[in-house]
């Protein structure tokens, strides 16, 4: 058996996307490999059947950096994200692994499974109720929609969507009125049981996207989990989005994506001396309201009429 | 590209150092007294302005209460969008102010100063968690007793 310990340190988004992989290799080549990783989030490894306990010193054991080259084509080439990591390993192994499916690889144990949803523990409140992530990290700032919209968005749906807010503590995730709060208040296992017994999600591009689609759905689901992706222009469509979704983008609508995402990282400089402030990597077509273009010309009435599609369909 | 001037304004008033300052409606900054008037300091400086706009919500909250008058709630009515356009002005770089209420009143303002940004996550000490084949199969009702959590990192258990 082959040993293989698989690094990456990047945010929990990427990892997700690397579960998909070290699942793909063991179904590409089962009882080859014996794998181990050393991630930025153990959290999203729990329960997870392809790991091993592996040591770094052991000489036997080969220690790999995982990344995702396959992005710099993402514009050009037909590739999601989940065949990112597959394909590196790929390369650098000499291996043949394909994506058995369009989704991460995320466990829950028995008992994550049979507990209550963190809303019906926190409030008592059995309704269904979709994920709102309103906001993100510092980093990539131009995947930021207006507070206002997300607000509209929930307004509006009042009556008929519970809506749980996550976010984590120190990202920028301003308050919403008529929500249940979970901001600063879920580690990532508490959000893995959150989305878990979610109806669905809404988001920008950002992680809960890919929790959506990798937490596995309860046994009564019959229907994928809805989420909404409040996207712009920022990524190639192919790249992130996943079959279920509403993926609401305007790539092929502005000169600045015009045949794919520009991959900008901020709307306007932060002043906090990182290189995500250079111009090439600040958005180049700011509207007064302080958005990146592509995300204002997505509504608050566009959100909520793709989100309706799903109310009906999610009773089961 | 519109010019977004993400600076306080040099003509920013601190109420404080008006002669009708009412310091019982004046919110904490971070649970601490607000920053000194005075400073230089960009966030800092930041914090004042939504202090100032929140200081005025209080007091115009406070005189609707007390006198129930059209014109108090207009007063009140501007206030609230003051403190919406501060709220929308900093919005494109995440700056705001989340407050903690005591009633109708703004006691205290929370706000987030964003570390910069890490493209990498650093190292955690843990590897991974692994499933343990066949203690799902046993029944919930036959996992008695205390339970012990045991991590490994790098190869080595630790209790």
């Amino acid at each position: 058996m082959e040993k293989l310990i698989l690094k990456n340190w990047l945010s929990p988004g990427d990892i997700v996307m690397l579960t998909a992989a070290v699942r793909d290799l063991h179904r590409a080549y089962p009882g080859r490999f014996l794998t181990d990783v050393r991630t930025s989030c153990p959290a999203l490894w729990e329960n997870n059947p392809h790991l091993t306990p592996l040591d770094e010193a052991d000489p036997t054991v080969r220690c790999f950096d995982t990344h995702y080259p396959l992005i710099h084509q993402s514009n050009q080439a037909p590739y999601h994200f989940i065949h990112g990591f597959i394909e590196h390993l790929n390369d650098q192994l000499n291996l043949r692994i394909r994506p058995t499916e369009f989704k991460g690889d995320i466990h829950l144990s028995a008992e994550e499974m049979s507990r209550p949803s963190p809303v019906m523990e926190a409030t008592g409140d059995p309704r269904p109720y979709w994920v709102i992530a309103a906001g993100g990290k510092y980093d990539y700032t131009i995947k930021w929609w207006h507070r206002r919209r997300w607000q509209a968005v929930v307004d509006q749906l009042q009556d008929k969507v519970l809506f749980a807010q996550v976010g984590e503590k120190g990202h920028y995730h301003p308050p919403l009125r008529g929500v249940v709060d979970f901001r600063g208040k879920t580690t990532l296992r508490d959000l893995i049981r959150l989305v878990y017994h979610a109806q669905g999600v809404l988001c920008p591009v950002t992680l809960h996207m890919h929790l959506a689609a990798a937490v596995p759905l309860p046994p009564e689901r019959l229907r994928a989990r809805a989420c909404v992706v409040v996207a712009g222009g920022r990524e190639p469509t192919h790249w992130e989005a996943y079959p279920s979704h509403q993926f609401l983008h305007t790539i092929g609508a502005l000169d600045c994506c015009a045949k794919g995402g520009c991959w900008k990282s901020r709307t306007v400089p932060l002043g906090d001396n990182s290189p995500l402030d250079t111009p090439d990597s600040l958005c180049l077509d700011v509207t007064p309201g302080g958005l990146p273009r592509c995300m204002e010309m997505i509504s608050s009435n566009q959100v909520v009429t793709t989100l309706s599609i799903h109310l009906d369909s999610t009773k089961n | 590209m519109p010019d977004f001037n993400l600076d306080p304004s040099p003509d920013f008033l601190d109420p404080r150092l008006t002669p009708e300052f009412q310091p019982a409606h004046y919110p904490l900054c971070n649970s601490l007294p607000a920053p000194d008037p005075a400073t230089s300091d960009r966030h800092e400086r930041r914090c004042l302005e939504f202090l100032a706009a929140y200081y005025a919500v209080n007091i115009a909250q406070a005189r609707v209460a007390e006198t129930q008058s059209p014109a108090e709630r207009a007063v009140l009515h501007a206030a609230l969008e003051a403190l919406e356009a501060i709220e929308d002005r900093y919005a494109p770089i995440g700056f705001f102010g989340e407050p903690v209420m005591d009633g109708l009143s703004y006691r205290d303002l929370h706000f987030a100063r964003p570390e910069l940004p890490r493209i990498y996550q650093p190292a955690s000490t843990l590897s991974s968690h692994i499933a343990i084949p066949g203690l799902e199969d046993i029944p919930l009702s036959e996992l008695t007793g205390p339970v012990t959590t045991t991590r490994w990192t790098h190869g080595e258990t630790h209790p």
